[in-house]
């Protein structure tokens, strides 16, 4: 860029001399934006995580996934009953909670692109939580997005062993998005 | 101009040429202070600088419970530049006692919220991240995301790079160092300072050269800013000129904030190393505001020739003028006598080597540039400081690096390969949000030349063959995992070609052969004979749905691989079966925010289901046979024995393509290896690709593949002898998943094993 400038600078030099100056807006100086970012600005507590009290010191949790029954392979442990998740914690894990937690509250005062991006982010800690993949499914319907939410949904129910509940809910999903589809 | 001398010749006939000169001169003049007073303010308050594309890595997420090793920690830290630091007080420092780590984050802006700095406590208990707390108050931390990595800019061919600093986030001490050393009146004069200029033609005059600037800092901006560097009288009228403007129209901060951000502090090939923001990363490998006194010393000594006082090629030089600095900054009452002191003992503490500025991942980087121009022009990367959060993963990068560059060399030596003319490509995936996660282009991975693994189109062999099988087990009234296929010799008819007898790679041929052993030992016989049935068109239309874009004719050697695709093709095709059927298109971008950190793209996760979970599920099933009882069983001596995995080996005609595909319950990664010149290399997908593809696994920490059993899957015992379903105590009996309603029918007792037959599944468990 400086050399631009520089050669710009030298023209222009020209022109002047000619006594036609001042009219030289086809030169590079002209730009768009201030230059300075302002990282300094950004400060606010972080939104995903929980209030301390919820906690009694140190949570040592077992990773999703890692459990001595799920290490066996489908042969030697036939017919796999899938990744169940307890009805009343979506996940084992704080931070996937946590993530939950948020992408909830995002979802409520109608973030809808905050909570994607926090269940994506949760989705990265569990890509097979089943319930995850519901919840974006639920998300892209509210946002329109019905084509996506039938496929997550779609991905849900494949994840969702024999979660009969959770089955359900993302088959309404589907019901819901092909309706809409069909309007 | 032959108009215009002819009329100046006409007035001064008429008798007033001097005068007419003497208002055409000040005219002129005029006219020449007010462009540069355009000039100076046009581009003093517009975008001043054109700003690369900043490109970071996936920020590492902290939580307890995550699958991370101590020492991946303390690389992810080296990668940040986290100092370690025994007083541990400022974010960017570290301690680290064995498996526990204390350190203060940075905060950071990111696309959906800010982290703020805080003080973590890290517990390890061997490869697991196991606790995770705020050591000033205990509180636990559910999750905490470091900052990212950033891994390199996107530069015009000619460079200039910088990050830009505001002046309140500035040390002062760099701030005071630089006005002692360069301009010890600044907040007296008004852009030039007679005193200092006529000390400088003093000394001048009495060298009889020029040999000392008398430069203010306004000056040395004018110059920098809008002036070529000649040491010309024009120039240094017009220098003193803009320094005037400059200062008449901007306050004293103001112009030092820009010449913190424009000054030349250095040189890396065609990039140009601007202002002290830059320089910071670019000789310490840390943001500015975590320097000390010594560091500060150093980089103003470079304003007096970057090149000179380079530190990385003349420490000697470099540390004799930083610690003049330090001398002159005492002088000045800027420090004390003592901290120069103390400050002139320092190293000189400059990293070794400088961050790679378009990246040290040429191969990544190249496939995000290919998909930010789908929805960025060209020149708005490279000047609007755009900030692009991307999937890297630099841990995972540089283990597929590193298990490519040493088992290429290694190959080399074994198969008598000559030196240097191996090469290869890899790519990892996460293998359900399709985010890609490390790139491999060749085996020297800093170059930025051919990339293998976006680029190179070669015959892929085997890889072809789940395709086939999948499009066989979607019918599953007619074929399942227990389908006896004939592996017998046969000749096809090519249409208006020639006649065609695959063979095995063995060369033999294994007479009746259940499906799922046909696809794990890949036999070329009845998997083409597969195909045949099925139809070449529809195994083409399940390759289509795997995600491979492109059409190709289709002639029954297609069936055996008899198409070129490129690496990441393959692994686009990979992804879809380890998710279950659901095409997730690759990506390399997760955000892009604007220089001053609003969100203005998020690329979000989108999947299609392409198939129907059972028959890949089926597929699956039989590609974890590829590596517990199939071709690629030499994997098992590679991987712990928990870690199942699936996949497929590759092999070409002549031995001229290696390949192997696949993936656990975390991860796709592809490795292909083969010659730029297409000859043979003597490597089988099993004893090339498979070697690299166990060494970046087993360096990677991954999940192993468990699937879940859609509704529509049952599992029955089959008598290996009859492909029949058995009680459920038969002995010798195994357990084979198949889709609802096609079941084998049940044939009662249990059937015994007959002397010298193949027994097919009992190898699934060797």
């Amino acid at each position: 860029m400086m050399n631009s400038v520089r050669h710009c600078g030298k023209t222009a030099v020209w022109l002047a001399g000619l006594g036609l100056a001042l009219q030289l807006s086809g030169c590079s100086f002209a730009q768009v934006r201030a230059p300075v970012q302002d990282r300094s600005a950004a400060e606010p507590p972080a939104a995903a995580k929980r209030a301390p009290e919820e906690e009694s010191g140190v949570v040592i949790t077992p990773y999703p996934g890692r459990s001595v029954q799920e290490q066996r392979t489908p042969e030697q442990a036939p017919p796999p009953a899938a990744d169940q998740q307890s009805t009343a914690s979506p996940s084992n894990s704080n931070a996937v909670v946590a993530l939950l937690d948020n992408a909830g509250a995002q979802g409520r005062s109608g973030n809808l692109d905050s909570a994607a991006a926090a269940l994506e982010r949760a989705l990265r800690i569990e890509p097979r939580n089943a319930e995850i993949w519901y919840r974006l499914a639920d998300i892209r319907l509210r946002q329109g997005q019905y084509d996506q939410a039938a496929n997550l949904a779609a991905k849900s129910i494949n994840l969702a062993g024999n979660n009969t509940d959770l089955i359900e809910r993302n088959k309404a999903i589907i019901r819901q998005a092909r309706q809409h589809q069909a309007q | 101009m032959p108009r215009k001398s002819s009329r100046s010749r006409t007035r001064r006939r008429r008798g007033a040429p001097f005068i007419t000169l003497f208002v055409l001169g000040l005219f002129i003049i005029a006219g020449y202070v007010a462009y540069l007073d355009h000039t100076v303010r046009t581009q003093f308050e517009g975008k001043r600088w054109a700003l690369p594309a900043r490109v970071y890595a996936r920020p590492l997420e902290l939580f307890a419970g995550a699958p991370l090793s101590p020492a991946q920690l303390a690389a992810e830290l080296a990668d940040l530049g986290y100092a370690p630091s025994p007083r541990l007080d400022s974010p960017g420092t570290f301690q680290r006692n064995a498996d526990e780590f204390r350190f203060i984050t940075r905060a950071f802006r990111f696309w959906d919220t800010a982290e703020p700095s805080l003080p973590v406590r890290a517990v390890f208990e061997q490869d697991k991240l196991v606790a995770l707390e705020n050591f000033k108050n205990g509180a636990p931390l559910d999750l905490v995301r470091l900052d990212p990595a950033p891994i390199g800019g996107i530069y015009p061919a000619h460079n200039e790079d910088r990050v830009l600093v505001q002046l309140k986030e500035v040390p002062p001490l760099l701030v005071q160092a630089l006005i002692a050393v360069e301009d010890h009146r600044y907040y007296d004069h008004h852009g030039i300072d007679p005193i200092s200029i006529a000390r400088a033609l003093w000394s001048n005059m009495r060298a009889g050269a020029t040999v000392q600037g008398g430069s203010t800092l306004t000056q040395q901006l004018a110059k920098n800013f809008y002036l070529n560097p000649d040491r010309t009288l024009w120039r240094k009228t017009n220098e003193a000129i803009i320094a005037l403007l400059l200062e008449y129209h901007y306050s004293k901060d103001e112009i030092l904030e820009a010449y913190l951000n424009e000054i030349f502090l250095g040189q890396d090939g065609q990039r140009a190393i601007h202002g002290f923001g830059m320089a910071s990363y670019f000789y310490f490998g840390r943001p500015l505001n975590e320097l000390k006194l010594p560091q500060f010393a150093l980089m103003v000594s470079l304003v007096r020739g970057a090149s000179y006082y380079d530190p990385r090629r003349h420490a000697q030089r470099a540390l004799t003028q930083r610690n003049r600095v330090l001398d002159v900054m005492a002088a000045n009452k800027v420090i004390s006598a003592q901290q120069a002191k103390e400050a002139q003992r320092a190293p000189l503490g400059v990293i070794a080597k400088a961050p790679h500025g378009a990246s040290s991942y040429p191969a990544f980087m190249d496939l995000l540039r290919r998909q930010l121009q789908r929805d960025y022009k060209e020149e708005d990367l490279t000047s609007e400081g755009l900030q692009i959060f991307s999937t890297l993963d630099p841990q995972i990068q540089r283990n597929a690096e590193r298990a490519l560059s040493s088992r290429v060399a290694q190959l080399e030596k074994q198969f008598a390969i000559p030196t240097g003319r191996l090469e290869g490509a890899a790519l990892v995936t996460n293998s359900e949000n399709g985010e890609v996660l490390a790139v491999v282009g060749g085996r020297d991975a800093r170059y930025s030349g051919f990339n293998r693994a976006l680029d190179a189109q070669r015959h892929i062999g085997s890889l072809i063959k789940p395709a086939v099988y999948l499009t066989a087990l979607a019918m599953p009234q007619r074929y399942t995992l227990a389908t006896l296929l004939q592996d017998e010799p046969v000749t096809f008819q090519n249409p208006g070609g020639q006649p065609w007898t695959p063979q095995n790679y063995d060369r033999q041929y294994h007479g009746a052969v259940p499906l799922h052993a046909a696809l794990a030992h890949s036999y070329n016989v009845p998997t083409a004979r597969l195909g045949l049935d099925v139809g070449v068109a529809n195994v083409l239309g399940t390759l289509k749905k795997l995600g491979v874009e492109r059409d190709f004719p289709a002639y029954p050697s297609v069936l055996l691989g008899a198409i070129e695709l490129t690496p990441a093709e393959v692994t686009q095709t990979y992804q879809t079966l380890a998710s279950g059927g659901f095409r997730v298109p690759l990506r390399a971008i997760r955000e892009v925010l604007t220089a001053k950190g609003e969100p203005l793209q998020r690329y979000e996760l989108s999947i299609t289901q392409a198939f129907d979970p059972a028959p890949v599920f089926l597929l699956t099933n039989a590609l974890q046979e590829v590596v517990s009882a199939g071709t690629a069983r030499s994997l098992k001596s590679q991987l712990p024995a928990q870690l199942t995995v699936a996949g497929k080996t590759g092999t070409t005609d002549d031995l001229r393509d290696s390949w192997f595909a696949g993936f656990s319950g975390q991860h796709v990664a592809v490795v292909w290896l083969g010659r730029d010149d297409n000859k043979p290399t003597g490597l089988s997908g099993a004893t090339g690709a498979l070697k690299v593809w166990g060494d970046i696994i087993r360096a990677t920490a991954t999940q192993p593949l468990q699937r879940t059993a859609p509704g529509n899957i049952e599992y029955a015992r089959i008598d290996p002898q009859t492909l029949r379903r058995v009680a459920a105590d038969c002995r010798d009996a195994v357990d084979l998943p198949f889709i609802s309603g096609s079941v084998p029918p049940e044939s009662g007792p249990c059937a015994s094993q007959a002397p010298g037959q193949v027994d097919w599944f009992r190898e699934i468990f060797r």
